[in-house]
């Protein structure tokens, strides 16, 4: 190798890493927007639509600690007493029926109507590396519908290119835009292991909120659907540590704690 | 005296006027059973007919605040040719509390299942759940005190079983202390059950599961009992009587048994998902006690004309209450397909081998949740090679339905 040849690659190295250092605080910045810093409980209702109409309503109770730590309690009424706990890469399901943890892979996590993932995944700077593509205009949604408000036109957007920097994150691949003046996300194109587009994300802000309050997935495989998951309530709460623990799932106090 | 408990508690926390989570929800249940004819354990008595259609209707409520629960069952019970039964029952009320902030306790009847594995659950000792019912009712728990200790990757629970009842023939009812030890470490889920009771005397346990990648996990368990207890047909096994006036069949201690599951689970994104799992269920019946079952059948059936047939019948149905075990052979394979939709509908076949004798028993169904219904139906076969125990079986055929409606908050 020509010592011309190893500063071209040095360079070209060092490029790439300054880049993936450019996206840390961007992420961080735009994790803001879906939840504060530190332990919170989150509560969330999910309405999944057939062909403009509703099919099926949920709602959860997720609490979020530091180090990913999620808690996702099921409490619509055919769901109720389902509890999916996700420790970094690990996770359990405990099923009301058997009352008995059950430790799942990624892919079952996936299972379901309204991946676990979706709802309890809030943070893109613990799991997403990558770079900025460039700077584009902010994407306009290609499709009408009451609970997504069309971002304002001529605003200027980052497109960041994200890949998983771990196993087991729900999506392997993200094309995310941020908006450029705020670092409030916009959209993202959410890609599964076979490189298939499987959603696109749509973030909702409401004037004058800090919060995305709903986030609209449109199914990418599946056209005629689509889910909106509002944030009803973000508060910072310390759950203890005993929530965090696979054998407590089965323990009654945590729920409506 | 638990049914008034449980309205007590009920009507005490609706005047408390607290966020009470409450659910109700009604299980409707039909299920049709086809005979074996040709079974030698096929048994025509009117009013126990193997060819029916029973409904199970079961409205349950589910109440929860803080640490409390309860869950209530009324059920009626429709059998074709036969009076309609009804009648209610707990399934659980109890109270989770603290003592300290890793230290808990739990008071009442809950249900709590341990261990690991799918068709077999070697270290449930407490709740000791039938895992090859089909269409099972919600389960009834344990009447238990508990007390329970967490750290942040370990737990330790130490539970009275059945406080004060003693000795007792069925697991379910019997007295004992038992400790389960759960530990998990990266991957590794690894548990151990101990449980004393004066029935099984001593009962120990061992069980992990590992998730390899997104796609795969493994799991494996095995437990040891001092003593153990099967159900035999006394005529079957002294030969000294060919029919019996009463039920002869009579509960037999066995010593230093055994139970072991191991299994791998595959399931892809696409939301496929198989199921491989072989176990040893050391208290189901060895092949020679099938053998001299059957020699039994065979010594009534050339008997049959000289003892009225009221008498032939009813000792064939005796002897085929062997088939109300939970597992009929010692050794068997499981394998089981599924599919998610990601819709809410997942159906499923499954195979149940048992290749000491060539038996077989296939299971398909499919799960459909929608919003606030869901709805299921299946049809399970029992069959196999001629000699197989499972095709001998006196029922041939099952189909159920089921459909529930749920109501809350």
């Amino acid at each position: 190798m020509s010592k011309k040849t190893f500063v071209l690659l040095l360079g070209f190295l060092s490029g790439l890493a300054q880049a993936a250092d450019a996206v840390s605080p961007l992420l961080r910045e735009a994790d803001a927007f879906r939840r504060p810093d530190g332990a919170v409980k989150v509560e969330i209702d999910v309405e999944q639509y057939r062909q403009g109409k509703l099919d099926k309503a949920r709602r959860y109770t997720v609490y979020v600690k530091p180090g990913r730590r999620s808690l996702v309690l099921m409490k619509s009424p055919s769901e109720v007493g389902q509890k999916v706990l996700m420790l970094g890469e690990q996770f359990w399901l405990l099923m009301p029926e058997s009352q008995r943890p059950l430790r799942i892979t990624a892919n079952q996590k996936l299972l379901g109507e309204a991946s676990t993932g979706d709802i309890a995944d809030m943070t893109w700077s613990e799991d997403y590396q990558g770079q900025i593509v460039g700077e584009v205009d902010c994407p306009q949604p290609g499709i009408e519908m009451p609970q997504l408000s069309k971002p304002a036109l001529l605003r200027r957007c980052l497109h960041l290119d994200l890949s998983a920097a771990r196993p087991g994150v729900t999506y392997a691949r993200l094309d995310l835009y941020l908006e450029k003046a705020s670092r409030q996300p916009v959209k993202a194109d959410l890609f599964v292991a076979s490189g298939k587009r499987a959603k696109e994300a749509w973030y909702v802000l409401e004037p004058g909120e800090r919060q995305i309050t709903r986030m609209v997935l449109l199914d990418g495989i599946q056209t005629s659907r689509h889910t909106v998951v509002y944030y009803r309530s973000v508060l910072p709460r310390e759950s203890p540590d005993a929530f965090f623990n696979p054998a407590a799932l089965v323990n009654n106090a945590l729920s409506g704690w | 005296m638990l049914r008034r408990l449980f309205v007590l508690m009920a009507l005490c926390l609706s005047l408390n006027g607290q966020a009470m989570e409450a659910s109700l929800s009604l299980r409707v249940s039909p299920e049709f059973q086809r005979g074996n004819h040709r079974s030698p354990y096929y048994a025509d008595l009117p009013d126990s007919r193997i060819d029916t259609a029973t409904s199970r209707q079961d409205m349950e409520l589910k109440l929860r605040e803080g640490g409390f629960y309860a869950h209530g069952t009324w059920r009626v019970n429709l059998a074709e040719g036969n009076s309609t039964e009804s009648r209610g029952l707990i399934n659980q009320i109890f109270h989770d509390g603290k003592l300290t902030g890793d230290t808990g306790w739990s008071i009442g009847r809950k249900v709590l299942s341990w261990g690991v594995g799918f068709a077999l659950r070697p270290l449930d000792v407490v709740q000791r759940e039938n895992r090859r019912d089909i269409n099972p009712p919600a389960l009834v728990g344990v009447s238990l005190a508990a007390l329970e200790h967490f750290t942040a990757d370990t737990a330790w629970t130490l539970v009275w079983a059945n406080p004060g009842a003693g000795r007792a023939e069925n697991d379910h009812k019997d007295e004992a202390l038992a400790l389960r030890g759960y530990r998990f470490s990266g991957k590794d889920d690894v548990h151990i059950v101990a449980r004393i009771s004066r029935a099984r005397q001593f009962e120990a346990g061992i069980g992990a599961a590992r998730v390899l990648n997104d796609e795969w996990s493994f799991h494996g368990a095995a437990l040891y009992s001092r003593r153990y207890h099967k159900w035999l047909n006394r005529l079957a096994e002294n030969r000294a009587e060919v029919f019996a006036l009463t039920n002869p069949q009579a509960r037999v201690a066995g010593q230093h048994g055994g139970k072991a599951v191991i299994g791998a689970q595959w399931t892809g994104r696409s939301g496929w998902s198989v199921l491989a799992e072989a176990f040893y269920d050391g208290e189901a019946y060895t092949r020679s006690e099938w053998r001299r079952l059957n020699a039994l059948t065979r010594r009534q059936q050339a008997a049959a004309f000289a003892v009225p047939a009221m008498l032939r019948e009813t000792n064939t149905a005796w002897s085929s209450q062997a088939y109300l075990n939970a597992n009929l052979l010692r050794g068997n394979l499981l394998l089981r397909l599924s599919h998610d939709n990601g819709d809410g509908f997942t159906p499923y076949g499954e195979m149940l081998l048992t290749p000491a004798d060539g038996g077989r028993v296939t299971t398909l169904g499919m799960t459909h949740v929608g919003n606030r219904q869901q709805f299921s139906m299946g049809w399970r076969n029992m069959g196999g090679s001629e000699h197989a125990v499972y095709r001998r079986s006196p029922v041939r055929n099952l189909f159920w339905l089921e459909w529930r409606i749920t109501m809350g908050n």
